[in-house]
């Protein structure tokens, strides 16, 4: 059996979209984690807060 | 603030001709974009108090760098309002990061599309979609901040790289807001931000 992560901790899990039934979607990443991996970077400016 | 520019000014007699060099100069993504002129290119820089010549990032693969000025200019074009920008330059700048790897992203046959998460007060103040529809057509800040961060790209970093084979309808544009009134933690944590560590996620 060939692991789809190498870690549980690599999957990020986020919630959005509508309430009408249970849906999900898997987004994979590109490469591997050596070759890409998700970044967050904090929104400034604006008078706003967030994050990428 | 006194502003020096860089980018070319370029006159046209009508509003289709100015659409059809767009077209024709290959900075679009085959949709039509707003014309940026320079006082939608000020109030754009205005919102994040930068200077046109700031750099937010780079493909150093490529020797690409990206300023503020050229992404203020992509941002018009995409449609956003002035209160988007400051979204589109921390998606520039997160993208930038190394451990994104941004040129194999943006070169790979596989044709990967960069897909933007954005959480916090903010999704609410500029009205990103977080519920239904997510991915789907229709608001305008979704789609405006995910098409600004490709057409950067396209025009900025380098479209000949782009070798798609399939490419990926998230290549017009892919944002959406998380919706954070949940039980799961928001996906900018655990940890500080910036995150230094290219190993951890999120």
């Amino acid at each position: 059996m060939v692991r789809a992560v190498s870690a549980p901790e690599h999957i990020l899990l986020v919630l959005a979209g509508g309430v009408a039934g249970r849906f999900s979607a898997f987004i994979p990443g590109w490469g591997g984690r050596h070759m890409s991996s998700a970044v967050t970077w904090p929104i400034e400016g604006g008078g706003c807060t967030g994050g990428v | 603030m006194r502003r020096v520019w860089s980018a070319r000014r370029l006159e046209f007699d009508s509003a289709d001709q100015a659409q059809d060099h767009f077209f024709n100069s290959g900075w679009t993504d085959g949709l039509p974009v707003v014309p940026p002129t320079e006082e939608k290119v000020r109030a754009f820089l205005d919102t994040v108090a930068l200077p046109p010549q700031e750099i937010l990032g780079g493909i150093p693969e490529r020797n690409r760098v990206f300023t503020a000025e050229k992404a203020a200019v992509n941002a018009v074009m995409a449609g956003c309002l002035p209160e988007y920008f400051p979204v589109v330059v921390a998606g520039l700048r997160a993208v930038t990061q190394p451990a994104f790897g941004l040129h194999g992203v943006t070169a790979t046959t596989g044709g990967a599309a960069v897909l933007l998460i954005v959480n916090g007060p903010l999704t609410g103040q500029i009205g990103l979609n977080s519920g239904q529809n997510v991915f789907g057509p229709g608001n305008r800040a979704n789609a405006a901040i995910g098409r600004a961060l490709r057409l950067i790209l396209h025009n900025l970093g380098g479209r000949e790289f782009d070798r798609g084979t399939l490419g990926h309808p998230g290549k017009y544009t892919y944002c959406m807001a998380e919706a954070e009134d949940s039980l799961w933690e928001p996906l900018h944590l655990p940890g500080a931000l910036p995150d230094p560590d290219p190993g951890r996620l999120g």
